[in-house]
């Protein structure tokens, strides 16, 4: 590996250019040199030169020739590409003995010299080059000094000429400044190539589709600390099943329904602690793309939607990383000489087992993830992308539950994820992607017996996809056509102990072999696109073939405007265990179902209207509406087996709608989503699922405060959901051998469910951020303090009910959500900052 | 300030009245019914059969009324017992049929009370069986290895082997104390082989052993396996309709081992 990298550093480019004069004549015999590889060239006839055989990388050339100015500039190689530059000397001031004042400008954090500021002085206004100014005839005495340049603090002084002659030296702070986005008319897809980079779900007629950088993720207040899923749920049409979980209830569907991708692999259970967090570093992520919309035929194969993650894809060399209460995380990224680049990033939690922190703490959990990827450009239009990824969590404490006693619980999750992709995307002509991903997700669940032995664990779970898929697609005059093939193997096995109360019951070890075509077309008639697709499965189990076609159709106004409509259905087999009456999911159990009929689908249709309504701002709004089938529904009355796992059908019905503002001072969006979601058993009977949430407001603003400091805030108002109402509370029953006989067991009641549902009062959560960004030397650094649940609202998510409710009248106590928490943190970056 | 900024203003000052108040009072209905709990286990060939009725809304139950069906395969039922009332005061009772049951039988429980849903549940009792083979070697017996074969029980679910020193509750009234651990296994084959912690024995030689073996059928056996707390609350698996709580039914054998 590290000579392949050698390898690599040592690609290299070449340099092309001409030396005139100002009036575009060519300067025969000037001298153009690179001192730092002591070469040296004269131009030719034309004025022509070349540098070949250089390093990707800056490169500083100073040019010269007899009766012009000499001049100095740097050039960015990169590659196995040719740079072109032109170069204009201005001829000798034949008044060059005349007094001269120099200005020199450069940056005041690395010393670096300052081209293109703008500097004024004594009403004459020059542009640096090479870092340096001069203006003649100055009269002697005090004369006003401007000067300013994008990115940096302007500096208004006064400066003294005593004879008109001297230096000034000026050094100018970086003050990064955020540039008003250009807002692309969405026609990208006119003829562009359809295969794209591994996790970029971006291209295509979609809907319901956000992209959020990195700094975008960053606006979102932290609950506890720095998370993309979490960050996730402030946005469009995404609602969180709780302040506890992290999970993500997109479009009436539950947070299982949601596939996870990391550079294309499927993630299981993509959380830790419980779901409390995501388990994605956000310093390895480039950005987060959620499609909410109908899928298209190459992604397929999941009920809801999809968000997608892509490791970060550095042009420069950094170091990036940051502190919390909680955790600590580093990350370290750069490019490969032009040729790719680099990752590794690694993320644990501050206390956990065999290590006690200050004060004596006995923390019970402790969590890591790490992730590598590697990115290669072996040509031009060639990427090879290979990631790895690895996650653990670890519990065990002996939990107190109010009414119930204490129970030892232990519990582990791992995450183990690798995945390599090879993509050839031309401009034009046929493209070609390759990607291998395997996937592996562990648990094990243990009440009672805090050592996880094979025999003593309640529940253990293993999950392993592993897939080949294969594309091929060009650009067509005005429009695409893409084919892809997939060959995925699914296995999930789970063992569940009866010895021991645990959460599963079962024993099972199921494997479905799935084989998927697609096909997709995106052809543009005037402002007029259609887009067909569809993808055939194949599974070895169950029978028959599942079929997910989708059309999408589009009207693009000229103003950037555009109305999108879509039909399409989708399928899913492998789903997570949920008892979903537990309003804390906890750790994920993954299975497939004994036989895969039915199937869980959706249908869904949607109109989407999106849109800029003024410089900076973007509106979209979408309507759909999804009837669902065969959702799997585990609500076990006795022991939990999957004997008693039902499947059933539903509809969700809702609009989004957002505003948002993604640059200048105040950045940031509001967005209103309404859902109806409901679901009907088998029997007839209906109920509202958990993210049946009806209205839901959110609302993220980021304030830039002077130079340094940035205020985030985020508001949630929402009706409350759905729940099931305890009956009360039960005393079971026990064989007694004493005496042989059966007995009422009166010291341990605990709570039924009745198949009543309520709904929770209204909802409301305001945090709010503050982030001070100081540079010192080369390195960035930003100090974060917030508050989660700023009011301190005592949002509930459950009632329990008294015990011995079934003995006597029934009291409900609201369980409490999130408290006011603070927040307190550090991030830095040596290097370029993220984008 | 603008008229924007006064509006935006006046937003956040409304945003936040909200959110400093607290929630509203839960929409909960009103699940309050009256409906009963019934808990009985019938016994194969014994002539007393216990249920426990107890009322779910801590309001007194003024009347009640409960008979014992017997279920012929077609479907039909006659009444074999009326309940009377043993011990109760008010909020919950113990009522005894004075009925034998017989195995392989199917009955029914019906309970009414003035102003409650009606309750009712039904259950199977296991079919006949008998002990083939029984050896219990050391001292105290099965210390050294418990073996024990028995002909099938129709419609049993489980086993549950039960190793015991012969109960003196009469001496020892009202609490049977002296019996050490207690200990019983379960099998869902017609025969155990197992040894029996000593501890389980009381070391007392003047009572024997008594090996019981109890064919539970499945709502019973569910029923004693399930309803359990804890961070994943294992709801119990119930079978009355109208009510809460089972009615299950076993057939018992029993072998005394002298020591």
């Amino acid at each position: 590996m590290l000579s392949l990298l050698l390898l690599l550093q040592a690609a290299t480019g070449r340099i092309d250019g001409t030396v005139s004069t100002d009036a575009g004549e060519p300067i025969v015999g000037g001298t153009v040199a690179i001192a730092a590889l002591g070469r040296r060239v004269e131009t030719d006839g034309a004025g022509r030169f070349t540098f070949s055989g250089l390093r990707a990388g800056t490169w500083r050339l100073t040019v010269s020739a007899e009766r012009f100015e000499s001049t100095a500039l740097s050039v960015e190689v990169s590659a196995d590409r040719a740079v072109r530059i032109d170069i204009g000397l201005t001829p000798l001031d034949p008044d060059r003995a005349r007094p001269a004042l120099e200005i020199e400008v450069r940056a005041a954090d690395d010393g670096s010299p300052i081209d293109l500021a703008t500097v004024e002085l004594a009403g004459q206004t020059r542009t640096s080059a090479g870092g340096r100014v001069v203006f003649r005839d100055l009269a002697a005495g005090p004369h006003r000094l401007r000067a300013r340049r994008l990115g940096f603090v302007a500096i208004d002084t006064v400066v003294l000429a005593r004879d008109g002659t001297g230096r000034v030296a000026l050094r100018l702070v970086p003050s990064p400044r955020d540039l008003p986005t250009l807002d692309v008319v969405a026609s990208t897809s006119r003829g562009a190539t359809p295969i794209s980079a591994p996790g970029d779900l971006a291209g295509g007629l979609l809907t319901g589709f956000a992209r959020l950088s990195h700094r975008e993720l960053e606006t979102v207040p932290p609950t506890f600390e720095p998370d993309v899923l979490r960050a996730l749920q402030a946005t469009t049409g995404i609602g969180g099943a709780n302040d506890i979980n992290a999970h993500l209830a997109i479009r009436g569907g539950a947070p299982e329904h949601t596939l996870f991708l990391l550079d294309g692999a499927p993630v299981l259970g993509p959380y830790h602690m419980f779901g409390l967090f995501g388990a994605f570093n956000p310093d390895a992520v480039d950005d987060a793309q959620v499609l909410r919309g109908s899928l298209p035929a190459r992604v397929g194969g999941a009920l809801g939607a999809v968000v997608s993650l892509r490791s970060a894809r550095p042009d420069s060399l950094r170091i990036t990383g940051g502190a919390t209460v909680l955790t600590s995380r580093l990350a370290a990224s750069g490019p490969l000489g032009g040729a790719g680049s680099w990752l590794l990033a690694g993320r644990r939690t501050n206390l956990g087992f065999g290590k006690s922190g200050p004060f004596d703490l006995d923390v019970p959990y402790w969590f890591w993830d790490v992730q590598g990827t590697l990115r290669l450009a072996p040509g031009r239009d060639q990427e090879i992308t290979v990631t790895a990824y690895g996650s653990g969590d670890k519990f065990s404490e002996d939990l107190f539950f109010v009414d119930q006693g204490s129970a030892p619980l232990f519990s582990t999750w791992t995450n183990r994820i690798a995945s390599a992709s090879w993509r050839l995307a031309r401009p034009s002509g046929w493209g070609a992607s390759l990607g291998l991903w395997l996937s592996e997700y562990r648990s094990s669940l243990a009440i009672g017996d805090t050592t996880l032995r094979a025999d003593s664990a309640s529940t253990n779970g293993t999950t392993r996809l592993s897939g080949v898929t294969v594309a091929v697609g060009r650009p067509l005059p005005r429009g695409s056509i893409r084919f892809g093939a997939g060959l995925t193997v699914n296995r999930a096995a789970l063992l569940g102990d009866s010895v021991a109360p645990g959460y599963l019951d079962d024993r099972v070890d199921r494997r479905v072999v799935e084989l998927s075509a697609s096909a997709e077309l995106e052809q543009w008639i005037g402002p007029i696109a259609l887009a067909p697709s569809l993808r055939l499965t194949r599974w070895d189990r169950g029978g028959g073939w599942s079929l997910e076609p989708r059309l999408a159709a589009r009207w693009e106004s000229k103003s950037g405007w555009s109305v999108t409509a879509s039909v399409n259905r989708t399928e899913q087999a492998l789903f997570a265990l949920r008892d979903d009456r537990l309003p804390i999911l906890g750790v994920p159990f993954w299975s497939l179902p004994d036989s895969l009929e039915p199937r869980a689908g959706a249908t869904s249709v949607e109109l989407a209207v999106q849109g800029a309504v003024a410089a900076g701002w973007t509106v979209e709004a979408s309507i759909f509406h999804r009837r669902l089938s065969g959702l799997p529904r585990w609500r076990p009355t006795g022991k939990r087996d999957l004997s008693q796992l039902d499947f059933d059908d539903g509809t969700a019905s809702g609009l989004e709608l957002s505003l948002a503002r993604r640059a200048g001072t105040l950045t940031g969006w509001v967005s209103y989503t309404p859902l109806i979601a409901k679901v009907q058993e088998g029997a007839g009977a209906s109920y509202r699922p958990l993210w049946d949430r009806r209205h839901a407001l959110d609302a993220v603003a980021q304030l830039r405060v002077g130079r340094w400091l940035y205020l985030s805030h985020r508001l949630t108002v929402a009706t409350g959901q759905p729940f099931w109402v305890e009956q009360g509370m039960f005393a079971g029953a026990e064989f007694d051998p004493v005496t042989g006989t059966a007995r009422q067991r009166s010291d341990a009641p605990f709570p039924i469910w009745s198949s009543t549902q309520g709904r929770l009062p209204l909802y409301f959560r305001a945090d709010l951020t503050a982030r001070a960004t100081w540079r010192v030397g080369g390195v960035r650094i930003v100090p974060f303090a917030g508050l989660v649940n700023l009011t301190n609202r005592r949002n509930v998510t459950g009632y329990r009910a008294q015990p011995g409710g079934l003995q006597g009248t029934i009291e409900y106590l609201p369980r409490r959500q999130l408290p006011r928490v603070p927040v307190l943190g550090v991030d830095f970056t040596i290097g370029q900052e993220r984008r | 300030m603008t008229r924007h900024g006064w509006r935006g203003f006046g937003w956040a000052l409304t945003a936040l009245a909200l959110g400093c108040g607290e929630p509203a009072a839960p929409d909960i209905p009103d699940l309050t019914d009256g409906a009963l709990l019934v808990f009985g286990v019938l016994e194969a060939d014994s002539s007393r059969q216990l249920i426990y009725v107890e009322q779910t809304d801590g309001l007194p139950i003024t009347r009640l009324d409960a008979v014992l069906y017997e279920m012929a395969p077609d479907g039909s039922e006659r009444a074999v017992a009326v309940a009377t009332p043993v011990e109760g005061q008010g909020t919950g009772y113990a009522m005894l049929f004075e009925a034998e049951v017989r195995p392989g039988r199917r009955y029914r429980v019906a309970v009414t009370a003035p102003g409650r849903p009606s309750a009712s549940a039904t259950t199977t009792v296991p079919g006949d069986f008998s002990i083939e083979t029984l050896d219990a070697a050391g001292d105290p017996p099965g210390s050294a290895g418990l073996s024990a074969r028995w002909t099938t029980s129709a419609n049993a679910h489980r086993y549950i082997v039960n190793v015991r020193a012969e109960p003196d509750c009469v001496t020892n009234a009202p609490v049977c104390e002296g019996f050490g651990l207690p200990w019983a296994g379960v099998t869902a084959a017609p025969a155990i082989d197992t040894v029996v912690p000593p501890s389980a024995i009381p070391a007392d030689r003047t009572r024997g052993v008594e090996v019981a073996i109890y064919a539970v059928n499945r709502e019973l056996f569910e029923y004693f396996t399930t309803g359990v707390g804890g961070p994943f609350t294992v709801q119990p698996k119930q079978n009355v309709e109208g009510g809460y709580g089972v009615l299950g039914a076993w057939t018992r054998r029993a072998r005394t081992i002298a020591r």
